[in-house]
């Protein structure tokens, strides 16, 4: 019992912290309504470092620029996705970017005549992963 | 056992960061004020079309001065409210913002899943885990869906409470019923600017029924770099609002779902508005963690978003399939719509036999959806809009060239069951035969009802008008007539039933079964006061024809009407008469004081040379009946027969001056 109170101790402690200093962070940067900030210089930097890695195809690298919910999904596929990583790193050279918002940019890209897309999503350091390809 | 103590204490710290730091990353102020602002258009484009604003004028451009939130924050703490004069469609806009305020607290607010039964429909999705639970606890009660805390707020919580929903439908209704009744200008335009911000939170909701990931219990708080635990973000939520924005009025003129429009068409509460909404979407459209079924090539795929939990509809199986583009489509009321795509060079590549990748949404899926979505929003929207205006009707009651009197009168309707009663200015508008302006005065209604003076001359018409924060309402016109532009002095009320029944005692009797009636064809009839109706002399005052039996045969026939007539004389507004025949000799029965109630009645013949005659037939007369009580009295047999009211059937009714 005196664990718990200690544990619900620790989180009032720190909401209170939070309304004070959280509060006044925010007061000085809210957020806007239009605020369309994706920052494509930033989205454009990481294709082109996806890119690299694909036609390296560098295999080490290879998880390390896949979302974290992204990784689960073709991770099982990886051995197989390995042997066409040099394909897909030159089909993304024709690449567009056709959607982007603060969290979520999407790039168009020709191969063997097909249209196809692949999707990145912002990380928490600013940079962008693969989320779908 | 001080480390220990120290590690339980340092877990709460960290529990609670964690749970503030992926609360926070909801990034849901978005574009919902353009939303508002097209739903409002819309409805500015129609309303005056319906039957129930025939008289009135909405201003979207009304200047009102209310409160609303400086900007929109994430936190309580954060909030500052400030005082703002905004038009009536930029309140309704605005509302579309303050609904996200504070965004945190809105956030778990904002899910509506309609397959859920009632009281569990609100976010169950992966944030609401252990770790979110507990951020839930601290930052407010997460255990009620978008639609109940849109249309009520928090039952649970005292109205007042500041962390009730303020501006919820309920509230806007009381405050636009307030702004009707308050006989204080000022106070009027506060509450009628915040009813149309608490109109304008409710439009919030229905944007969000018709977003499949809102309506299909797909959080997504797409906080950067924690895709691990909440998934990436919604590629809908993300490009809808942000890269589509610019094209949602485009988009929002398209075509409705029939079948969704005919049935909200016919609703009367905002709850049924929003749940049809939120069935339609999660019914017909995909987000892109909650795609299942069987692809084209049989591999069976399982949603990423509450794999424990599957939806019935759509399925990939079920739905069309383009093997030449890898998309998926269905048809949603006319309109076809990608729901869906499996294209993936790599995995086209590899031939991995049945599975081609993941079934997503990519952005042409997304544009696809915003195209049909949007317009379906927009039909829920505008019916919003038209139950949360009151039905209002101004009717003068009587006016000469120096008084005017008449009433505001409330239509009551399943949002609002108690009357309003306007209290406040009437201006009373002089207009000649082409309703070119003439002057105006003011005079003052009281509960719902108004009188005054004026200063009009025969020949002119006037009407009254009030104006609620933005709504003006108008009167038909009434004419100013001299008494004696009415040419006539009498009367003849007939009415005809057909199949009647007669009661006595408590025993039912058919036509043919009493008095002189008996084995005749006419006893399928009945007739007030006789076959030959009644006819009354009398005069004409103020809208109003008074009068007395008018007896050509004997003095002992009495009887008295009253007649109410509209302006122009095109109608019957009232009628009231009764009629006793006392002794007769001519019959086997005579008629006991009798009466009847009758109303509008249209004009059929209006020759002031020869007559006026009102009269109406069939199915649409027995609507103009309000009451009748015919009592016959068998001579022979010394008894009174009643006339069984409640299941009498109107054949004809005429009403004529000549």
């Amino acid at each position: 019992m005196e664990r718990f109170n200690l544990y619900i101790l620790g989180i009032v402690t720190a909401f209170f912290l939070h309304m004070i200093i959280g509060g006044s962070c925010f007061e000085q940067e809210p957020t806007k309504p239009d605020d369309n900030s994706a920052d494509v210089k930033k989205i454009n930097e990481s294709a082109q470092q996806i890119e690299e890695i694909f036609v390296n195809a560098d295999t080490s690298a290879l998880k390390s620029i896949l979302t974290d919910a992204a990784l689960p999904q073709y991770g099982v596929y990886l051995p197989q996705i390995i042997t066409v990583m040099n394909d897909f790193g030159t089909a993304i050279k024709s690449r567009k970017l056709i959607a982007a918002t603060q969290h979520y940019a999407e790039f168009s890209y020709t191969a063997e005549g097909k249209e196809y897309s692949f999707a990145l999503a912002q990380q928490d350091d600013g940079t962008w992963k693969l989320m779908r390809f | 056992m001080k480390n220990s103590r120290l590690i339980m204490f340092g877990l709460g710290f960290i529990s609670y960061l964690a749970a503030s730091l992926i609360i926070m990353s909801y990034e849901n102020v978005k574009n919902h004020t353009t939303i508002n602002h097209l739903i409002f258009e819309e409805f500015n484009l129609t309303y005056f079309n319906k039957t129930k604003f025939k008289n009135y004028t909405i201003l979207p451009n009304h200047q009102l001065k209310g409160w609303s939130y400086a900007e929109s924050v994430k936190l309580f703490q954060q909030l500052e409210e400030v005082e703002k004069t905004l038009s009536l469609k930029d309140w309704i806009a605005e509302g579309g913002m303050t609904a996200d305020v504070p965004e945190v607290f809105a956030s778990f607010r904002h899910f509506y899943d309609p397959t859920m039964p009632a009281g569990k429909r609100y976010m169950h999705d992966i944030p609401c885990g252990p770790l979110m639970s507990l951020a839930g606890y601290l930052h407010g009660l997460v255990e009620i869906d978008h639609v109940e805390w849109a249309i009520e707020g928090d039952r649970t919580l005292p109205k007042d409470d500041p962390y009730n929903h303020e501006f919820c439908w309920e509230n806007g209704k009381e405050m636009m019923k307030d702004a009707f009744e308050i006989d204080n200008e000022e106070i009027r335009i506060e509450l009628a600017a915040g009813a149309w911000r608490a109109l304008g939170e409710t439009l919030h909701m229905i944007a969000d029924n018709g977003c499949p990931s809102h309506v299909r219990d797909d959080a997504h708080p797409a906080p950067a770099g924690y895709s691990k635990y909440f998934g990436d973000p919604d590629p809908y939520e993300e490009l809808v609002f942000e890269k589509l924005s610019s094209s949602l009025a485009n988009f929002a003129k398209g075509p409705a779902d029939p079948n969704l429009a005919s049935a909200i068409s016919g609703k009367k509460k905002i709850f049924d508005v929003a749940h049809e909404l939120a069935v339609h979407t999660n019914k017909n459209y995909f987000t892109n963690q909650t795609i299942s079924g069987q692809t084209f090539l049989g591999k069976d795929i399982t949603p990423i978003a509450h794999p424990y939990y599957v939806y019935d509809s759509p399925k990939l199986n079920l739905i069309e399939y383009d093997p030449d583009h890898y998309f998926y489509y269905n048809n949603v009321g006319g309109r076809t719509v990608k729901q869906c795509t499996e294209v993936s060079y790599v995995f086209t590549k590899l031939k991995l036999g049945s599975f081609r990748g993941y079934p997503h949404l990519d952005a042409s899926c997304v544009e696809s959806q915003a195209k049909a979505l949007l317009p379906d929003i927009m039909v829920a929207g505008k019916k919003a809009i038209e139950l949360f205006i009151p039905h209002i009707v101004l009717e003068i009651s009587n006016a000469d060239k120096s008084q005017i009197s008449g009433i505001v009168r409330h239509i009551t309707d399943d949002e609002y069951k108690d009357e309003i009663k306007y209290n406040g200015e009437v201006k009373i508008i002089r207009i000649d035969d082409k309703y070119k302006k003439l002057g105006e005065s003011v005079v003052t209604a009281n509960k719902g009802t108004f009188e005054g003076s004026i200063s009009a001359e025969e020949g002119e018409r006037v009407y009254a008008e009030i104006s609620v924060g933005g709504i003006v309402i108008k009167s038909e016109p009434f004419a100013i007539v001299k008494p004696d532009d009415f040419p006539f002095e009498s009367v003849k009320i007939f009415v005809e039933f057909e199949y009647p029944k007669y009661l006595n005692k408590n025993l039912e009797y058919y036509g043919h079964e009493i008095c002189s009636y008996q084995g005749s064809n006419d006893a399928d009839q009945a007739f007030f006061p006789g076959q030959q109706g009644a006819r009354y002399g009398g005069t004409f005052s103020k809208g109003v024809f008074s009068g007395q039996y008018k007896e050509p045969f004997s003095k002992q026939h009495k009887g008295n009407v009253s007649v109410t007539l509209n302006s122009d004389f095109s109608s019957v507004v009232s009628v009231t008469a009764n009629y006793d025949d006392g002794i007769t000799d001519m019959n086997d029965f005579i008629v006991v004081l009798s009466s009847v109630e009758l109303s509008n009645i249209p004009v059929l013949t209006k020759d002031p040379t020869y007559m006026y005659e009102y009269r109406i037939e069939g199915s649409a007369a027995q609507a103009c009946l309000k009451s009748v009580s015919l009592k016959l009295k068998c001579k022979n047999q010394d008894k009174v027969y009643d006339l069984k009211s409640q299941t009498v059937k109107v054949e004809r009714i005429i009403v004529r001056f000549d």
